[in-house]
């Protein structure tokens, strides 16, 4: 008769305890370095009103503009207050850009320090002479200050399709 | 005999596997979730659709400029944004004038509002009357008024003064700030009273000659002499041109 030999009991009480801190471990660690890796590749997130994206608040900007007389007219009528605009000037065959973000520098005027709140309007002074010849189109591209997540004021040019065309 | 083959007690650690497994995910979509909430499109103050007033009436005196606003639409407004233009060929009203409302309103958040303490205090249907002083402003034309009602609401839980861009209304008037003549010019018929930066002036009789106060085209109250028409047997009575019956 073959003696039955006891197999000696696997010890391995600990091992699985051991094995589960390490899991959590690991899981902990590689989503911590996925996090940052992805935080450093995407743009610093600028948001409008608290917590809104400025990118999505470009569409709530609402405004109505003109060019009569030389001057041109702008009237915030939505109720996103507009810090600034860039204009681009359309001729056939060319355009340029120019910021409005100082406008004695273009317009020879009083834009308001804070930009252009809701219901508020502004006319500028002479822009024929400023504008290149030729110029038929202006394009009011708005543009748009928020704070970063530290509450560093940032700003935001909008894309042209948020802009309004005035034909000259 | 076959050896009787021992349990493989593995029961704990699947277990431990699926709690780490859940927990790693709920853990990266909260992640996930702080980093794209910016990109959560919320809802965007704005006036409801129905929200609507027009220009009833507006008066032009010598630096004064009387407007009435009547709510046509569904909604009570707050107040509004008013804007003038002294430029015939400006497309856009820019010159604000809501700092010199002097009766049917307050000047606050850059606009008139009816009333204080965030009320929307102009019902549908309701009329009201705005006047405005308009010495301080150097204007002596109105050409264009434009108007933005606002309201008060509540945007996450706190109360909000938000303009209804959707609804402004825009008129073309033609108004004269500083002569106005209350027969609308040179009208013998009518004795009406010409009143510029100097004075009024009412029309009158020089004897059967009727003297009539109109403006010119320097803003000021200047005599017309014409007098009455010769035919017809109309006199001078009262600084107008009248048949005596």
């Amino acid at each position: 008769m073959r003696k039955i030999k006891p197999k000696k009991k696997n010890k391995k009480g600990l091992s699985p305890v051991i094995a589960t801190v390490l899991l959590i471990a690991m899981v902990v660690v590689i989503a911590l370095i996925i996090f940052l890796w992805f935080k450093g590749l995407t743009e610093e997130v600028i948001t409008k009103f608290g917590k809104k994206n400025i990118k999505l608040a470009c569409d709530d900007v609402k405004f109505q503009a003109g060019y009569g007389g030389g001057s041109l007219s702008i009237s915030n009528t939505g109720t996103v207050p507009i810090y600034s605009f860039t204009i681009k000037m359309i001729k056939p065959g060319s355009h340029t850009s120019d910021g409005f973000k100082n406008p004695q520098q273009l317009l020879n005027l009083n834009w308001p320090a804070l930009g252009l709140n809701q219901g508020e309007a502004f006319a500028s002074g002479d822009l024929s002479t400023q504008l290149p010849t030729g110029t038929e189109e202006l394009v009011l591209i708005p543009v748009l200050v928020g704070k970063t997540k530290k509450g560093a004021e940032k700003i935001h040019t909008c894309e042209e399709r948020h802009g309004y065309k005035i034909s000259l | 005999m076959k050896p009787i083959k021992r349990e493989n007690k593995k029961g704990i650690s699947v277990m431990i596997g699926y709690v780490l497994l859940i927990t790693g995910a709920i853990v990266m979509s909260i992640l996930v979730y702080q980093w794209l909430r910016s990109y959560v499109p919320s809802e965007s103050p704005e006036c409801p659709a129905d929200v609507s007033v027009f220009i009833k009436e507006h008066v032009c005196s010598t630096n004064q400029l009387d407007i009435t606003l009547k709510n046509n639409g569904k909604f009570n407004i707050a107040g509004y944004f008013i804007h003038v233009s002294d430029q015939t060929d400006q497309k856009i009203a820019t010159t604000d004038i809501s700092q010199y409302i002097e009766s049917g309103g307050i000047f606050a958040e850059n606009a008139v509002i009816f009333l204080a303490g965030g009320n929307n205090a102009m019902k549908p249907n309701d009329e009201k009357l705005g006047v405005f002083g308009l010495s301080e402003t150097g204007m002596d034309n109105i050409y264009l008024i434009e108007i933005i009602p606002a309201r008060f609401q509540k945007i996450e839980n706190r109360l909000t003064f938000i303009s209804c861009g959707n609804a402004k209304v825009r008129e073309e008037v033609s108004c004269n700030l500083k002569c106005s003549d209350s027969d609308g010019g040179i009208n013998t018929l009518v004795a009406g009273t010409c009143t510029d930066d100097s004075g009024s002036y009412a029309d009158y009789c020089e004897g059967n000659a009727q003297k009539e106060y109109y403006c010119s085209p320097d803003n000021l109250c200047v005599i017309d002499n014409t007098g009455c028409p010769s035919q017809g047997g109309y006199e001078c009575q009262n600084g107008a041109c009248a048949i005596p019956s």
